[in-house]
C-alpha cells in the first residue's frame, strides 16, 4: 500500500535517528496504534535499514573478478597434472614392454579423469556466458551446447558445438578448433567471431569480427575469413561460400535485438521459439514464406514481439500457455 | 530463467562449466561475507571460498549432497574457515594469540546474509539517483544537509527519495518472500 509522505517523513527521521522504539514521536505512535499492520511495516523498514549495512560488505566481494581468479587457478592445477602425466610417459618409454603397457594403461586412466570434457549448454529461453579454462569467453545463445577439451597429443583446444555462440578465443599457440555436427570445422588461433550452427537450420554461418579463421568441411576446399566477412555452409550442397550481411546485425542477439532484413515469418518464428522457449504453429504453412519483415525488434517479452509483428503484417495470434498459433487476418 | 541450485549441481556433475559458473556467481559474495564474519580478513575470506569452489569442481564426479545446496555450501565454508583459522593460529602462535571462537549464531548469521543478498538485488533495481541517495545516507554517515549540498537538492527532497526507496525495497523484498525466515 502506498503510504502518504507525511508519515513517511516521520519514519525516515526515526530510522536516521537510529532509535529502536517509536516513543517520543507522537505522530508515529499514533500511526502505529491505528493499524496493527503498521507495527509490522515499521519493523520491516527497520530491518531493511539495518541490513543495508551488510550490503556494503557483500558488495566488497566481486564475483566476476573472483571467477577469473578461480579459472586461472583451475588451469594451473591442470597443467600440474599434465606434467605428472608426461613423467609417467617418459618412465614407460624406458621400461620393459610389459611396463610400458602398464604405465600406458595408467596414463590413459589419468588422461580420461583429469582431461575430462567441459560441457556447457543453454536451454530454449536462456542464455549464458562462460570463460573457458584457457581464458576464452563464450556467449551462448538459447538452445546451444558446447563441449571443450584440451587434446594433449595434438596440443589442440577442441570444441564440439551446436547452436549459436559468440566466441572470443584467447590468444595461444595451441589451435582452437570447433567442429559442428554437420562436419563444419572452424580453426582459429585468437579471434572474435559469431558461429550459428543449429542442427535444424539449412545453413551454418560464421561471421568474423576480429583476427582470422579457417573454415573447412570434408571434401570442400578451405576458406579463409578476414574481419567483416561472413561465410555460410549450405548443408544440402555441402558448399562453403562467402555471404553478404552486416556483422553487427548478426551479433545483435547479445543485446537482445533482432535485426530483420527481409526475414521470413518462418525464420522469425524459429528464432522466437529458441529465445522465448515457446512453440509456434502457423495455421497455414505457406504463410511462413509469404510474409517478410525488415526492421529491428528490441526484445522485451514474447507478447511485445508478437504484437509488433501483428502491426507490421496482417497476421493475428492466439496464445495458450507456451503454444502460439499464428494465422492470417 | 533462473535455474534451481539442484539443477546446477546436476549440471556440474555432468561437467557443465556454465552451471558451475552460475552457482559460483550466485553464492560467492554471500559465502565470502559469511566467512568474513569470522576471519575479519577480506583476502583470506576470498581465498577460502575460492578454494572451496575449486575443490567442488575437481571433485564434481564424487559430489554427494544430501541436504540443501545452500546449507551444504555454508557448512563447507564454515569448515574451511575454521581450518584456515586453526592454521593461522598455529602459524602466529609466537606472535599473538588469536582465539578460534565457536560459531554460535550460524542460523541467524546465514539468515541475515541471505536477507542482505536479497536486499542487494533489490537495491540494484532502484534508479541510480535514488540508490545513490539511499546508500549515501545509510553508509557514508553523511548528514542530510551534506548530501543535500552535494547533490544540490533540498533535505525535504532527500527524505522523500529515501521514503520512496524504502517503499520500493519493502515491496521488492515481500515479492521475494525475504521477510519470512
Amino acid at each position: 500500500m502506498e503510504q502518504q509522505f507525511p508519515i513517511g517523513e516521520h519514519i525516515v527521521d526515526h530510522l536516521l535517528d537510529g532509535k529502536q522504539s517509536a516513543s517520543g514521536d507522537a505522530k508515529l505512535e499514533e500511526w502505529q496504534k491505528a493499524n496493527p499492520e503498521n507495527i509490522n511495516d515499521l519493523r520491516k523498514y527497520q530491518k531493511i535499514w539495518t541490513a543495508t549495512a551488510d550490503v556494503s560488505t557483500l558488495q566488497k566481494f566481486d564475483s566476476e573478478k573472483a571467477w577469473n581468479q578461480v579459472n586461472s587457478k583451475l588451469e594451473t592445477r591442470k597443467n600440474r597434472t599434465r606434467q605428472l602425466k608426461n613423467i609417467a610417459l617418459v618412465v614407460s618409454g624406458m621400461a620393459a614392454s610389459l611396463l610400458i603397457f602398464l604405465s600406458l594403461t595408467f596414463y590413459t586412466s589419468l588422461f580420461s579423469s583429469s582431461e575430462a570434457t567441459l560441457a556447457m549448454s543453454t536451454t530454449y529461453g536462456s542464455r549464458s556466458e562462460v570463460i573457458l579454462p584457457d581464458g576464452s569467453v563464450v556467449k551462448l545463445n538459447a538452445g546451444s551446447t558446447l563441449e571443450y577439451h584440451y587434446d594433449q597429443i595434438s596440443q589442440t583446444r577442441k570444441v564440439d558445438f551446436s547452436g549459436e555462440a559468440f566466441f572470443e578465443v584467447a590468444k595461444s599457440k595451441k589451435p582452437f578448433v570447433i567442429e559442428t555436427a554437420d562436419g563444419l570445422k572452424v580453426k582459429v588461433l585468437g579471434t572474435k567471431f559469431n558461429l550459428s550452427a543449429y542442427p535444424e537450420d539449412r545453413m551454418a554461418q560464421t561471421s568474423l569480427v576480429e583476427g582470422k579463421v579457417e573454415l573447412s568441411q570434408n571434401g570442400s576446399p578451405n576458406l579463409i575469413l578476414m574481419p567483416g566477412q561472413i561465410a555460410s555452409l549450405d548443408k544440402k550442397s555441402n558448399e562453403i561460400r562467402y555471404t553478404e550481411g552486416e556483422i553487427s546485425h548478426i551479433t545483435s542477439w547479445m543485446e537482445n535485438k533482432l535485426y530483420m532484413e527481409n526475414m521470413s515469418l518462418q525464420e522469425v518464428c524459429t528464432k522466437m521459439e529458441r529465445w522465448y522457449d515457446v512453440k509456434i504453429t502457423l495455421s497455414d504453412k505457406s504463410l511462413g514464406e509469404k510474409i517478410h519483415y525488415t526492421g529491428v525488434l528490441k526484445e522485451q517479452t514474447v507478447l511485445d514481439v508478437l504484437n509488433a509483428l501483428c502491426q507490421l503484417s496482417s497476421i493475428r495470434y492466439e496464445l495458450k500457455g507456451k503454444d502460439i498459433l499464428i494465422s492470417g487476418r | 530463467m533462473e535455474l534451481t541450485d539442484e539443477i546446477l549441481i546436476t549440471g556440474i556433475k555432468r561437467n557443465d562449466y556454465s552451471c558451475y559458473n552460475q552457482l559460483f556467481v550466485r553464492y560467492y559474495s554471500r559465502l565470502c561475507a559469511f566467512v568474513f564474519n569470522q576471519t575479519q580478513n577480506y583476502t583470506a575470506s576470498e581465498d577460502v571460498v575460492q578454494e572451496l569452489f575449486i575443490r567442488l569442481w575437481i571433485q564434481r564426479g564424487r559430489l554427494e549432497i544430501k541436504e540443501s545446496i545452500s546449507g551444504y555450501l555454508y557448512k563447507a565454508s564454515k569448515n574451511a574457515a575454521l581450518n584456515y583459522l586453526r592454521a593461522e593460529k598455529s602459524r602466529r602462535k609466537s606472535i599473538q594469540n588469536i582465539p578460534v571462537q565457536e560459531w554460535q549464531t550460524d542460523e541467524n548469521l546465514i539468515e541475515q546474509i541471505e536477507f542482505s543478498a536479497a536486499l542487494n538485488q533489490c537495491i540494484g533495481q532502484l534508479p541510480e539517483r535514488s540508490r545513490d541517495v539511499f546508500m549515501k545516507s545509510r553508509f557514508d554517515g553523511l548528514k542530510q544537509q551534506e548530501i543535500a549540498d552535494q547533490l544540490g537538492i533540498s533535505v525535504k527532497t532527500i527524505k522523500n527519495q529515501i521514503w520512496k526507496s524504502l517503499q520500493f525495497l519493502k515491496a521488492c523484498l515481500e515479492l521475494h518472500d525475504a521477510f519470512e525466515p
